[in-house]
């Protein structure tokens, strides 16, 4: 069972130590959070328009207002949080804009920004659903050919949220064999996920394209 | 790739870095554009495992959102990417198209004497060049305008080629476009007159072909639109 609340934290704590490096000029973390949400905040933007092209213009400002806001990130919620707000008021302040919808402060952004975002419901087609349900059985066909040693750091990181000092205290071995296992059953993962991944990117690409 | 360096960004996705060492792999991430991608990669393969909602793949607004806030441009694209297809065919599409809008000729054209290696380079310059222009992918979108062609999968072949491969959803057919240096055409496989088209720039000579089952008249439409289209954007 997905221990969610110490896996947000974690995760939490892994996009704060790249915030702090933006907070401190550094795009380069900036890049790597970008490229780590960009997906999932192109998907938020487009259930509000329903235009891709125009989800991808709404999400790449919602990037920019918070690339130049991050020094009022007050770090009480989660970056991601923090980012769907702006995201879903850039949104909605386009849509009034057009005269479709009732204006929203932006102002919301620091209200909610310790409040639990609401993630809208997906609406993948047939074949996307088919393709994750695919790389899902992939995935776990592929956890479970792990060395156990291996297995059991990468489920007690990924599935309870562990940090790796509480995986080398369960497993009773080093912090570095743990970052080491953890590493090692990610690279095997990703060697059989690689292809059915690629797969899933043309099926979206060809939902545009045709 | 290095697999410490690798070992070090799995270890950065899980916050488990110094400040120091974060500082260490940005800079190692800034020389290496691959490692970039690896970390990209990881974030899908995390997200899969614990069965988040995986959003749109294909997207990718991280070079306009860096261009707009940095005024820099993406750096080079290595061959050799395993992983995120859509962005190696953006790369390589955006590349053909820019190469296709320097000149076109419907006839052979003769051997090059462009090297293998000089040609790579040059390619990768030429594709890091061209992701930013979105004129050029147009031009190569249009190329199949018309067709119904789906396409199914893309990659990189040694010498510096690139395969882009399609299916007719209609009837299931199948057909590749493909663009490669004339040195490395030459020594393989050469097709028929019909299927190719020589391109002449100031790079040097290169080589379209389709292949596949396929018409040739629209063989000779998607050579045609892509002339077309990269005369639209001169």
């Amino acid at each position: 069972m997905v221990d969610k609340q110490s896996k947000k934290e974690t995760n939490r704590e892994a996009d704060l130590k790249l915030v702090r490096r933006v907070k401190k000029g550094d795009y380069r973390a900036f890049d790597l959070l970008v490229l780590k949400y960009q997906s999932r905040i192109v998907s938020v933007a487009f259930k509000y328009v329903k235009e891709i092209q125009l989800a991808e213009d709404i999400s790449q400002e919602a990037f920019i207002k918070a690339y130049r806001s991050i020094d009022s990130f007050r770090e009480e919620s989660a970056f991601y949080t923090w980012l769907y707000r702006i995201t879903a008021n850039t949104a909605k302040n386009y849509l009034v804009s057009k005269g479709r919808r009732k204006e929203s402060s932006i102002s919301e952004i620091s209200l909610f920004e310790n409040e639990d975002f609401f993630e809208l419901p997906t609406s993948d087609s047939p074949e996307q659903i088919l393709m994750a349900q695919n790389l899902r059985d992939t995935i776990y066909d592929a956890l479970s050919s792990l060395p156990e040693d291996t297995r059991t750091a990468l489920s007690l990181r990924e599935f309870e949220g562990r940090n790796y000092e509480e995986i080398a205290e369960i497993m009773n071995c080093p912090v570095g064999t743990v970052r080491s296992r953890i590493f090692r059953g990610r690279e095997s993962l990703e060697d059989l996920i690689s292809p059915v991944i690629n797969e899933l990117k043309v099926i979206n690409n060809n939902q545009e394209i045709i | 790739m290095n697999e410490n360096i690798k070992e070090r960004i799995s270890a950065l996705a899980d916050g488990e870095l110094s400040e120091f060492e974060v500082r260490r792999v940005l800079d190692e991430i800034e020389k290496e554009p691959d490692l970039r991608n690896y970390w990209d990669l990881l974030q899908i393969t995390r997200r899969s495992l614990v069965n988040e909602d995986l959003g749109r793949l294909d997207i990718d607004i991280s070079d306009r959102i860096r261009r707009e806030l940095t005024g820099r441009k993406p750096k080079v694209l290595q061959e050799n990417s395993s992983h995120s297809i859509y962005k190696t065919y953006l790369a390589a599409t955006a590349g053909l198209a820019l190469i296709l809008g320097v000149n076109f000729f419907l006839t052979p054209w003769g051997i090059s004497n462009i090297s293998n290696d000089a040609f790579s380079e040059e390619a990768s310059q030429t594709i890091a060049n061209a992701i930013a222009s979105p004129e050029a992918m147009e031009v190569l979108n249009n190329s199949v305008l018309g067709m119904d062609a789906r396409l199914k999968d893309f990659n990189y072949v040694s010498g510096g080629g690139m395969h882009a491969n399609y299916v007719f959803p209609k009837d299931g057919r199948k057909f590749r476009v493909s663009l490669s240096p004339v040195m490395s055409e030459y020594k393989s496989k050469q097709p028929s007159t019909k299927r190719r088209a020589f391109i002449k720039t100031n790079k040097g000579v290169f080589v379209v072909t389709v292949s596949g089952n396929i018409t040739d008249e629209k063989i000779s439409r998607i050579l045609q639109n892509a002339n077309y289209f990269s005369n639209q954007i001169k």
